[in-house]
């Protein structure tokens, strides 16, 4: 039989994630040039690791995380905690870090899918506040409100290969691997099989139950993605800053990456990475000017909910369509 | 960890949680009764309190502390009025995600506003004169102002379940959270309903807000911070009930003071694993409606 032929839009998809990953992989050098610097770009990147799954949750499954920094700093805390009492490789520790919050992520998962909507989102915020206050308060091993220091980042190794991450420039390619390796696995997530019944569980949840498909299943598994995704993002973001500290678990981060979805474009597949680096860019922009950065941030919010709930992404994509009305 | 729990301590503890309960139970009535009513998370509830307690810093000098437990009710009633019908009715129509993010984006804005205006300190409020000090039953001794709070809020509580119960306008309220659709179909102006029931909401939490004043002092946070402990309040009392939020804000509210009391690192921590562990037992919360957002 003859393999199908290649449609176009796909084509143009490659083309598209070529030109994203050219630009992102030039972009310390020329960040100085518009009022950045490379950390702010590491962090740019991190943080669209976070909101491309966190998408793949809401853009595209319909459901509504409002704890995702849960998972985040639970590897994170994880990652650090692994690394400073042993003398473990730090991929080790990074795997560690990643591993305890997929758990955590099944594990709530598992008690909370069945609940849907709003309700569900309230369950996300309780259970994400809960692992925040044993950051803040369990100060024997988190370091409390201090935080946890001595996170190290100094040399990956895998086998042979040595590679040097101490710098914040080689420490950037370094999660530049990850950040490719992630927009490339929810490209190919939501052009599958799996992707599609995704998608039609955001359109309509009774029909795809109808239709035969396990939407709880379906959902958890992408509640379980979405927190992998936080997971990875957390641990890169703890060795970073070489420190973590409980703020990185609070509600205000998760509501930061919903932000981050919302401003670029949820259901999109370049709407979050843009989102996640605006939004990035412009909460250390405003934090130069005034200690009011939080108004800022709602007051982008509400912009956002009220006159472009589509985002900047999906506003360039198609500019005249309508704004999706709600099921109940 | 030493325990010594005495008589006298689990009595003063257990005065300390009633009266923390009924300032949860006042928030969590209003947010349970959005939630049932109109399908929202407000996350605004927490600065409406914290708005509520710093009437009482900027009125006390001129007007003394009772006049605000009902001056911020009724401009908080009001402001939170002018919300719903300005801003958060806009996104009614569309997927109801989105209002949850407004009110969201709402509370980070005006908690960022009290600071402009108020400053980043805590202001202490003193306990009102003729409440001040305790009443010495010899065994035991019990705060005069706790007392009250909880004596209020009870009374307070029970009007609010008489209007709910047995006023047109409170069993209106009451039949949306059951069943909207047919509220709808009947004619009522659900809008107007809506807006009533926020104010109502808003009004409460004001109040909530005044009344913890002298027993916390007022600072900018303290709004985000009684808002998970709400939320957690209507979970364990199951969506849209006010007989369940009743009941989950006393037994939060005496947990906490018993934790406070035995192992303080963990009264934070203490209220999720109680959620938890009534979401395993009872996934609809001690008195969910069934079918309520599910």
């Amino acid at each position: 039989m003859r393999q199908a032929p290649t449609p176009p839009s796909v084509v143009m998809d490659y083309l598209r994630m070529g030109i994203l990953f050219a630009v992102v992989a030039v972009m310390p050098f020329f960040i100085p040039y518009v009022g950045g610097y490379v950390g702010l770009a590491v962090e740019m990147v991190i943080f669209a690791i976070f909101a491309i799954g966190f998408d793949l949750l809401l853009g595209y499954t319909g459901v509504l995380s409002f704890g995702q920094a849960a998972y985040f700093g639970l590897a994170g805390y994880t990652m650090g905690l692994v690394c400073i009492h042993s003398r473990v490789p730090i991929v080790v520790g990074m795997c560690a870090g990643v591993a305890l919050g997929v758990l955590a992520a099944l594990l709530i998962g598992l008690m909370i899918i069945r609940k849907t909507g709003i309700y569900f989102a309230m369950l996300t915020i309780a259970f994400g506040q809960m692992f925040f206050f044993i950051a803040s308060r369990w100060k024997e091993v988190t370091g409390g409100e201090d935080g946890l220091t001595g996170i190290p980042r100094t040399f990956i190794e895998l086998g042979p290969l040595s590679w040097n991450v101490n710098n914040d420039l080689s420490f950037y390619y370094f999660v530049f691997i990850f950040f490719v390796a992630a927009t490339l696995a929810k490209y190919w997530l939501i052009r599958s099989h799996f992707g599609q019944v995704l998608k039609t569980i955001r359109e309509n949840e009774v029909r795809a139950q109808m239709v035969g498909y396990n939407v709880r299943r379906y959902k958890l598994y992408s509640f379980i993605i979405a927190g992998t995704y936080a997971a990875v993002a957390g641990v890169l973001y703890a060795m970073f800053l070489r420190y973590m500290y409980p703020q990185t678990l609070d509600w205000i981060r998760s509501g930061n990456v919903v932000i981050m979805g919302l401003v670029g474009g949820l259901g999109t597949l370049f709407g979050p990475i843009v989102g996640a680096g605006v939004v990035t860019y412009l909460m250390n922009f405003t934090s130069y000017y005034t200690k009011y950065w939080q108004f800022i941030m709602g007051v982008i919010f509400v912009v956002f909910v009220l006159f472009f709930p589509r985002g900047i992404w999906g506003f360039v994509e198609r500019p005249d369509a309508q704004t999706r009305r709600g099921k109940s | 960890m030493i325990f010594h729990l005495t008589l006298p301590t689990i009595i003063n503890q257990l005065v300390n949680g009633f009266a923390l309960g009924t300032l949860l139970v006042l928030m969590a009535v209003g947010l349970t009764i959005i939630l049932g009513l109109m399908r929202v998370i407000n996350f605004t509830h927490g600065v409406l309190y914290a708005l509520g307690a710093y009437t009482v810093v900027s009125l006390i000098t001129y007007t003394g502390f009772w006049p605000c437990l009902i001056i911020a009710p009724i401009l908080l009633g009001l402001l939170g009025m002018g919300m719903e019908s300005a801003l958060i009715r806009r996104v009614y129509v569309r997927d109801p995600l989105h209002t949850l993010l407004l009110t969201f984006g709402l509370a980070l804005m005006i908690e960022d506003m009290i600071r402009m205006a108020w400053g980043d300190a805590a202001y202490p409020i003193g306990t009102p004169a003729i409440l001040a000090g305790v009443i010495d039953l010899k065994v035991v001794i019990f705060s005069k102002y706790r007392i009250f709070v909880i004596v209020f809020g009870f009374l307070l509580l029970t009007a609010l379940w008489y209007f709910l119960e047995r006023t047109h306008l409170g069993k209106t309220i009451l039949a949306g959270t059951f069943d909207r659709e047919m509220v709808v179909a009947l004619g009522i102006p659900i809008n107007l309903l809506f807006t009533i029931t926020f104010g109502l909401g808003a009004g409460l939490a004001a109040l909530a807000g005044v009344l913890n004043a002298p027993i916390q002092g007022v600072f900018p946070p303290m709004g985000s911070s009684i808002l998970m402990p709400c939320f957690v309040v209507v979970i364990i009392g199951g969506m849209g009930s006010f007989w369940g939020a009743v009941i989950g804000g006393l037994v939060v509210g005496v947990t906490v003071s018993f934790t406070v009391e035995v192992f303080s690192a963990a009264s934070e921590v203490i209220v999720f694993v109680l959620m938890a562990i009534v979401l395993l037992v009872r996934p609809r919360g001690i008195a969910g409606i069934e079918g309520l957002l599910e």
